[in-house]
């Protein structure tokens, strides 16, 4: 579920958002070039207008509303107008809408995220159509999409799939539309279903159990191959520059579980550091049954964060999601600097 | 016989980069000022006023930021009015210089296209791709932004919405061989940001997602640069481009549409799998020319994401939707020497994506493959915006006027 950018309180430009003042002198081809650390902005009290009866619905009082056409009977929902642009601007009237609907396609899921949602990768949202019955919303309301089944990932949600929306508690809500999520209806038990609103604590949000495998011989082949590339590989990309930048800053440790046996590696130093079996100890930890996974994302012909996205590769915490990223870029940095 | 009323006698361009530490997006703007005028052996008072194509202010690190550049390049007294229209900022600045010429006021017309958007950086990450990707999402509504959508989950969102539709089209194979051609096109650009790489079909299946469904590869680089395109009357047109010793490009056609940003279920609405204004506006255009796709064998596109450009493809009537993958596996636009030439210079995914003036660079790589590559019809597109709701596009012809 996508977390709001600011609970009520916190600093609208969190402290890490708010750069230092910084004068650097950078060298370049064209001689020496002055700059400086900048922000580009300005503080508002934004109203949210006409649209703050649709919001203030959703955060006082838990329900979803629409704008009705009296002429057309369209119905729009978000209520982003309350005059019918089909119908010579008509006064438009407020209906009450179900909080079950239909996903209008299958939603994407983002994995680059802006730099103010870093810490909330992997991350879905979709268009629903809320309808019941003869009840049914003519525009699709963006919302942000979760599930019980752990990291959110392809496969979950598809087009014309049945889902509810859910109402985080109301002294959480803030009137965006991070107040709500919608979830798949076969996720739901009945009585879940029968509430309204529904609200994230009525949820048990159950974790996904790390997969245990079984020690394959005929995979322990495969790790030892597998562990002598990913040395030489890190050796390799001590040699690309744009590689050792991808590296720059992260300091973890993730341990691989695999059924061939586990794989340490170590990311700090602008380096990578592989162990099998041995300290330091992981900070996150990820499976993955078949070791010639990371051997051909060693190759460049397999990706780790696609390893995620197929569920291939089952991840402890989605905090990782970064650092994964980053491994994954190093292939063609290595590329673009001849190594 | 096609009576033209507007002529491109030059294009100016900086290199495209990641990054200009060394020039503001004034320099930039000037220096590609300067290579237009000076292609067309102009002078800047030859200039009769001036259409300024700057897609954000966040960027630039200033509002009204095109003030400032009028003096830099000698319009002093010389009007200049600002377009900007999300990523077919380009195209809608063009369509305003077009109509400026072609209503006689100002017989030539600079269309100057300008961005600066890698001084954005986020410390966190110690990249500027993150932050640059945050100040688009401003672009977004107020219910979207706080949700992280993105120029990358907007196009998603329509890519996969088509591939709902239609799941037999835009598979991998596909797609990742669509990118393969385009890059070996843009490879020799020397202009381009990417000049020199190669990407091969499996890089790009190998690339890690984006944005599901989207891979990296498949994506466009976002870039810094200018690009300024001169649109001249008939006679001016004529008289620089004989003094060039080169063969005349008209406009021939013209078409612009814009989208509701709702996706709905009614009229009025926007279609989730389709990029309807992709269809209206390259129709529009075809009928102001008189001509059909069929006519047209070189294509600059906006393609910002390869399964997009597919998709803008089909919408555009080069293939059935549905069946745009059709134009990589029938071989219709691949190979050295295509029926269909589409990107023929690296488009936006290996030439970069500096957004005021990409639509330019489209612009510039189809009057160049006109003249060079012998093809008599292009047309030239631009789309943006929240889900693509924006599109424009333009029918070229080399000589054939009266």
């Amino acid at each position: 579920m996508i977390n709001p950018r600011y609970k009520i309180g916190d600093p609208v430009l969190p402290d890490n958002r708010n750069p230092k003042f910084a004068v650097k002198i950078v060298e370049t081809k064209s001689g020496p070039v002055l700059e400086h650390t900048d922000i580009f902005g300005v503080t508002q009290r934004r109203s949210m207008g006409e649209l703050s009866r649709f919001m203030l619905a959703i955060m006082q009082k838990g329900r979803l509303i629409g704008a009705k056409c009296p002429k057309c009977n369209q119905i729009l929902v978000p209520a982003f107008t309350w005059n019918c642009p089909n119908c010579g601007f008509v006064e438009m009237y407020e209906v009450c809408m179900p909080d079950i609907g239909v996903m209008v396609a299958t939603p994407v899921i983002s994995y680059f995220p802006p730099s103010d949602m870093s810490d909330q990768v992997p991350y879905a949202q979709g268009y629903v159509y809320l309808e019941n019955g003869a009840l049914k919303a003519t525009t699709a309301m963006a919302v942000p999409l979760t599930t019980r089944t752990g990291v959110i990932r392809p496969g979950l949600f598809c087009k014309d799939m049945q889902v509810k929306i859910i109402f985080r508690p109301e002294e959480e809500r803030i009137g965006q539309m991070t107040d709500v999520a919608a979830i798949p209806i076969k996720e739901l038990t009945v009585p879940q279903i029968a509430k309204s609103p529904l609200l994230t604590t009525d949820i048990d949000w159950t974790i996904q159990d790390q997969p245990v495998f079984e020690v394959d011989s005929a995979l322990e082949a495969v790790m030892s191959s597998t562990m002598s590339s990913l040395a030489a590989f890190a050796a390799r990309l001590q040699k690309s520059e744009r590689a050792r930048k991808d590296l720059a800053g992260l300091d973890d440790v993730i341990l691989f579980h695999t059924a061939g046996g586990n794989i340490i590696l170590g990311v700090y130093n602008q380096g990578l550091h592989p162990e099998q079996d041995s300290e330091p100890t992981p900070n996150f930890t990820a499976a993955v049954k078949d070791p010639g996974f990371i051997a051909r994302w060693i190759e460049g012909s397999e990706s780790l964060i696609n390893g995620l996205a197929s569920s291939e590769l089952w991840l402890d915490r989605k905090e990782a999601v970064p650092l994964l990223t980053a491994l994954d870029r190093l292939h063609r940095s290595m590329r673009r600097d001849g190594v | 016989m096609f009576q033209p009323k507007v002529g491109i006698i030059s294009v100016g361009m900086t290199p495209f980069k990641a990054r200009w530490p060394d020039a503001t997006y004034w320099r930039l703007a000037q220096m590609a000022f300067a290579d237009a005028l000076r292609q067309a052996g102009l002078n800047p008072p030859d200039i009769s006023a001036l259409v300024w194509a700057i897609y954000n202010d966040m960027f630039e690190g200033a509002a009204i930021p095109e003030s400032f550049v009028t003096g830099i390049i000698g319009m002093h007294g010389k009007p200049g009015i600002r377009v900007t229209n999300g990523g077919a900022t380009g195209m809608n600045a063009m369509a305003t210089a077009y109509n400026m010429v072609a209503s006689g006021m100002y017989p030539v017309v600079a269309c100057v296209g300008v961005e600066k958007a890698l001084d954005c950086y986020d410390e966190n990450t110690g990249r500027e791709t993150p932050e640059v990707v945050r100040a688009i999402g401003q672009s977004w509504d107020f219910f979207q932004r706080p949700l992280g959508a993105t120029a990358s989950s907007s196009y998603a969102g329509k890519i996969q919405a088509y591939m709902d539709s239609h799941p037999e089209d835009l598979s991998l194979d596909a797609r990742a061989r669509f990118i393969e051609q385009i890059c070996k096109q843009g490879k020799d650009n020397a202009l381009a940001q990417r000049a020199g790489e190669v990407v091969t079909a499996d890089m790009v299946k190998a690339s890690r997602f984006v944005v599901y469904p989207i891979r990296m590869l498949e994506t466009c680089v976002y870039s810094e640069g200018s690009v300024v395109v001169v649109f001249a009357n008939p006679d001016i047109t004529q008289q620089a481009c004989t003094n060039m010793g080169e063969t005349p490009v008209w406009v021939r056609g013209l078409g612009l549409a814009n989208e509701s940003t709702w996706v709905g279920r009614g009229p009025g609405h926007m279609k989730l799998d389709r990029i309807e204004s992709d269809c209206m506006a390259s129709h529009a255009a075809y009928e102001m020319a008189g001509v059909g796709s069929a006519d047209i064998k070189l294509v600059a596109q906006h393609c910002a994401f390869g399964p997009q450009g597919l998709i803008t493809l089909a919408e555009m009537g080069f293939a059935q939707l549905g069946h745009a993958q059709d134009l990589v596996l029938n071989g219709t636009m691949m190979g050295d020497n295509p029926e269909l030439l589409v990107d023929p210079y690296g488009g936006l995914i290996q030439a970069g994506h500096p957004v005021g003036a990409s639509n330019q660079m489209s612009c510039g790589e189809a009057v160049r493959a006109m003249r060079e590559r012998g093809r008599n019809l292009a047309l030239v597109h631009g789309t943006g915006g929240q889900d693509a709701v924006y599109t424009g596009c333009m029918v070229l012809e080399l000589g054939g006027a009266a």
